[in-house]
């Protein structure tokens, strides 16, 4: 308890100088700037300075790259709220009742929630971080393909009844998600699925397009059919801007259950901050005083999964720094920048360079502070966005869309299936369907799938061995728990 | 009104149009050169890619764009670099030895050598099968004895390298042995797997976090599916000096479109050469657990025309592979 | 639910279980493998089974749910909107069909003043001035600060020594 005391006063003491700050400073921004922007992400921005960070020291590049990724996370919350477009599979879920919450004239509040929700996560996190770190590294190698598959089918369940609505209308999008993650070359054995002889989509499809077509794409066809809330071109008010005090207590406890779940599965490898995510909208759900809200405008499912995915950045950089393992691409590029600077993370490197891991915590405590004091201020900017009118607005979030898109892979499929997707998304909507669970089971199927097929591989076929253990047990009781406890219980009261 | 505004965008089209060639490259580079990837972005090509990008923007003083255009084992991106222009300003880096090998483990149409102009290559990488310490098998002869004695009880896995895994099954093939074999899809989820005893051996290449592991103690090596020496570890035999029929060739180089006029691809080989050698690109790549190593465009090429006779003769010795 | 509504939902139902139908039939060409060697066409296959399963479910509920009221008259404000929508449609579709050609600041103008146009502005100065703007502010943002390589031609080598 001291050494972590320690550690962390004398990372603050050599991380608060001017240069490390404007390292700070400038990730956030970029960062940001990157979430807004569709397609780029933290990735692209990551890459693109790689090789600018080679001048620099260590240091200054991992605070840089901290510094981007919080950045992008955050920017990738303000257009789902505002614009009901995910900037990444986290944000998601951020989108279903953020956009709601916009669309009612309440955009600042979920702002102003989501930036608070962000930097409360973000604090439990890299707190989180700094404990487990040191003495719980081992938790991520405990997870392999069977305790990968439990994951990706429990996290299937919660996503299935999250949203409201037809549990059939959810199982139909959530079975289309998975069936489009099966199209490309199958990565276990290289033969061709559903390409059709069209080489680009041997890599299968992907999360962006897919994504920018059926929310933003879509978004813009709805609203030139007029089938959306006009927005309201009049200048908000200041009380406006800010959550009310209910709102504000019935998020506080939110984020905080958000960011304990999305710490610790940010934690295991995989998309799993993105089931974080769901996971705490399905909870907030469950515990809230006002169910009826969610999918029309409730707080609390901005603020816990908000917290959820922003904890996620912190647990993600535990098997970094404690095993130099990434677990998602951004992390493998901030492996790459260590790994350049002729450090390799590891345990090693956590007793050898102790001070460079606790000036970077230290900065990414100061880079969360940054973001909230940068972000806050610009709900009132990022609102008025709102006000433009729509006939220059919708263009311009189109090419956007197109020019983003294009940006990560240069490659034209990737353009077609924006176009494609925008008019899937458009007609599913004004059917009444959900595509939330669509486009997160395009990413959880493969994840489950390829578990699925390599546990039963390495257990020569028996499903009882890829079941029964430890981690996985637990996780599908207590799964099954969350589903018919309710219903047990709702069976009690009748009697 | 309407008609300045017909007129100008007349204007505006047939110049963007023609993208015309009227800035002749009299000079070599005089525009900014794109580096294609066909791999993920974080991954190790992309990573070393940009070192380089780094060094030939200094040389050249050309910005260096990289782009990555992932999948289908690098075709995806290899396509897309074939169909620009031979000028020299689109260069694939890439895995080119395992590029070539792919199609024949894909059973889709292969590449051909004809099609590229090689550059040069700047890093061969090798494959080693790892194993947790706490095994009871430590040296590679034992791992072999202990999967005879126990058939269809070991799992091995492969880091997202085809070749790698169908170079262990020949291995099998030859020692008549049986075993299961699993695919992951990157060096970092085979070493986590590893790594925690998810599988009972692994392999991966030089620098992936299994490797740096292994520097650390942390996991034993059996053997070098390669045919040169590990750095770290120069007691680690590889398969050529066993004696076995097959061996992996990874070996990341840079290649441009055929028909690439040949002072153009001289230059890039040279700025290559000197870039490989550069003291701290040399230094940062030894850190990593990599070799620098450069071979020019001939060399490589012997390397590629090596890959793509052993690959189909490894396919076709593996049909005896069994199973567990 | 009215008479346009329910064809509206019939439709979207029989669209999706003939997906469904297209996927699973696409399945049966592909190795299955077994459960210890699952190949890649297994998880497909199931798949396409709950999908198939799924969407007739739909497709019955759908069709029990008789519609009842009249049949409202499509408005011609309503038309023209559809219009609207197609047209949006055919700029996203169009701008990767003639990226390679006319290359980047081209086709971002050409689609990003036609969708302006789809809209009825008011001024078509501002509209073409804002699709040059756009065009051109994207190409920097994106070729100079992000270092994203773009189809580029004439005009954008123009840009990006001037840039330089």
């Amino acid at each position: 308890m001291w050494e972590i005391t320690q550690g962390l006063l004398s990372g603050f003491d050599a991380a608060l100088t001017p240069l490390y700050l404007f390292y700070a400073l400038a990730g956030t921004i970029l960062g940001t700037i990157t979430g807004v922007l569709p397609g780029l992400g933290p990735l692209g921005a990551m890459a693109i300075l790689l090789s600018f960070t080679l001048k620099m020291d260590a240091t200054a590049a991992m605070i840089l790259f901290a510094g981007i990724y919080y950045g992008a996370m955050y920017g990738g919350s303000t257009t789902s709220i505002l614009l009901n477009i995910p900037g990444e599979a986290a944000s998601v879920v951020t989108c279903i009742d953020g956009y709601q919450m916009s669309q009612k004239g309440r955009a600042g509040a979920a702002l102003a929630v989501a930036a608070v929700s962000s930097f409360i996560a973000g604090t439990i996190s890299i707190l989180g971080l700094t404990v487990v770190a040191l003495y719980l590294s081992d938790i991520a190698l405990r997870f392999g393909p069977s305790e990968f598959l439990a994951i990706g089918v429990c996290g299937l369940m919660f996503l299935i009844r999250m949203t409201g609505g037809s549990l059939l209308q959810s199982l139909i999008m959530t079975l289309i998600g998975m069936a489009l993650g099966t199209v490309g070359i199958d990565f276990l054995t290289g033969a061709e699925r559903f390409t059709y002889g069209i080489n680009e989509l041997g890599q299968g499809i992907e999360f962006l397009p897919v994504a920018m077509g059926i929310f933003g794409i879509a978004e813009v066809l709805l609203s030139v059919q007029g089938k959306e809330v006009p927005k309201s071109a009049r200048k908000v008010r200041l009380r406006e801007l800010l959550p009310t005090r209910k709102e504000w207590k019935r998020s506080i406890p939110s984020m905080f259950r958000g960011s304990f779940m999305g710490f610790f599965m940010g934690l295991v490898p995989g998309p799993s901050p993105i089931i974080a995510t769901f996971v705490s909208y399905f909870t907030e759900k469950r515990l809230s005083k006002h169910p009826e809200e969610f999918g029309r405008g409730a707080i609390e499912a901005v603020a816990g999964p908000e917290a959820a995915n922003n904890a996620a950045v912190g647990g993600a950089y535990v098997p970094l720094f404690a095993l130099g393992i990434p677990f998602t691409p951004a992390m493998a590029m901030v492996l790459g920048a260590l790994m350049l600077h002729g450090l390799t993370p590891g345990p090693n490197l956590m007793k050898e360079k102790a001070d460079l891991f606790w000036i970077v915590i230290a900065s990414m405590y100061i880079g969360n502070f940054m973001l909230i004091v940068l972000n806050l201020p610009l709900v009132n900017v990022f609102v008025n966005i709102l006000r433009v009118p729509q006939r220059t607005l919708m263009p311009i979030i189109v090419l956007l869309c197109l020019i983003g898109v294009y940006s990560v892979n240069a490659s034209l499929l990737d353009l077609l299936l924006l176009a494609i997707f925008g008019f899937i998304g458009y007609v599913l909507r004004r059917a009444g369907f959900q595509v939330a669970p669509l486009i997160l089971a395009l990413v959880i199927g493969p994840m489950i799938e390829t578990s699925l097929r390599q546990a039963l591989k390495i257990s020569g076929g028996n499903l009882a061995e890829v079941v029964f253990r430890p981690i996985c047990l637990s996780m599908y009781v207590a799964t099954l728990l969350c589903f018919t406890v309710p219903l047990v219980l709702k069976w009690i009261r009748h009697r | 009104m309407k008609k300045i505004l017909c007129v100008l965008l007349a204007v505006l089209f047939v110049t963007a149009f023609w993208g015309c060639p009227l800035w002749a490259a009299e000079k070599y580079p005089d525009k900014p050169i794109t580096f294609v990837v066909p791999l993920g972005t974080g991954g190790m090509t992309d990573i070393t890619a940009r070192l380089l990008a780094e060094k030939f923007k200094a040389e050249l003083g050309q910005p260096v764009l990289v782009v990555n255009k992932p999948g289908a084992n690098g075709l995806i991106g290899i396509k897309y670099a074939l169909g620009q222009a031979a000028d020299g300003y689109t260069v694939i880096v890439s895995i080119l030895t395992d590029n070539f090998a792919a199609p024949y483990f894909q059973e889709v149409e292969p590449l051909n050598i004809k099609d590229l102009a090689f550059i040069g290559s700047y890093m061969p990488q090798e494959r080693v099968l790892f194993t947790p310490p706490d095994k009871p098998y430590k040296t590679f002869q034992e791992f072999i004895d202990f999967a005879r004695k126990n058939p269809g009880k070991i799992s091995v896995g492969s880091g997202a390298v085809q070749w790698a895994l169908e170079v262990v099954k020949s291995i099998a093939v030859k020692e008549s042995l049986k075993m299961k074999y699993v695919m992951f899809k990157s060096g970092g989820e085979a070493s986590t797997a590893i790594l925690g005893s998810h599988v009972d051996a692994c392999e991966t290449g030089t620098g992936t976090p299994a490797y740096q592991a292994a520097r650390e103690g942390k996991l034993n090596l059996l053997v070098n599916l390669g045919k040169e020496t590990v750095p770290f570890f120069p007691q680690t035999k590889n398969l050529k000096q066993l004696g076995y029929p097959f061996y992996t060739i990874v070996e990341y180089g840079m290649a441009v479109r055929a028909g690439t006029p040949e002072p153009i691809v001289k230059k890039l080989t040279e700025t290559l050469k000197k870039v490989s050698q550069d003291p701290e690109v040399k230094e940062k790549m030894i850190q990593m657990g990599l070799t620098p190593r450069f071979l020019d465009g001939k060399a490589f090429e012997v390397l590629i025309q090596d890959t793509v006779k052993s690959v189909p003769e490894l396919i076709k010795y593996n049909k005896a592979v069994q199973e567990g | 639910m009215d008479r346009k509504t329910y064809r509206k939902q019939i439709i979207i139902s029989v669209a999706l279980f003939g997906f469904s139908l297209f996927y699973f039939l696409s399945t049966l060409h592909l190795k299955m493998g077994t459960p210890r060697n699952m190949g890649p066409g297994f998880v497909p296959a199931m798949l396409g089974v709950l999908l198939l399963a799924s969407t007739a479910f739909h497709l019955i509920r759908v069709y029990r749910a008789l519609p009842s009221g009249e049949e409202t008259e499509r408005s011609p404000e309503e038309a023209k909107n559809y219009w609207a929508v197609a047209g949006i449609l055919v700029c996203t579709a169009a701008f990767p069909l003639i990226l390679e050609t006319v290359k980047f600041i081209g086709s971002t103008f050409i689609v990003g003043f036609a969708m302006l146009l789809l809209w009825k502005p008011r001024n078509l100065l501002f509209s073409f001035l804002l699709s040059l703007g756009m065009a051109v502010g994207c190409f920097l943002l994106f070729s100079r600060f992000f270092g994203v390589a773009l189809p580029s031609g004439f005009l954008e080598q123009l840009l990006f020594r001037i840039g330089a």
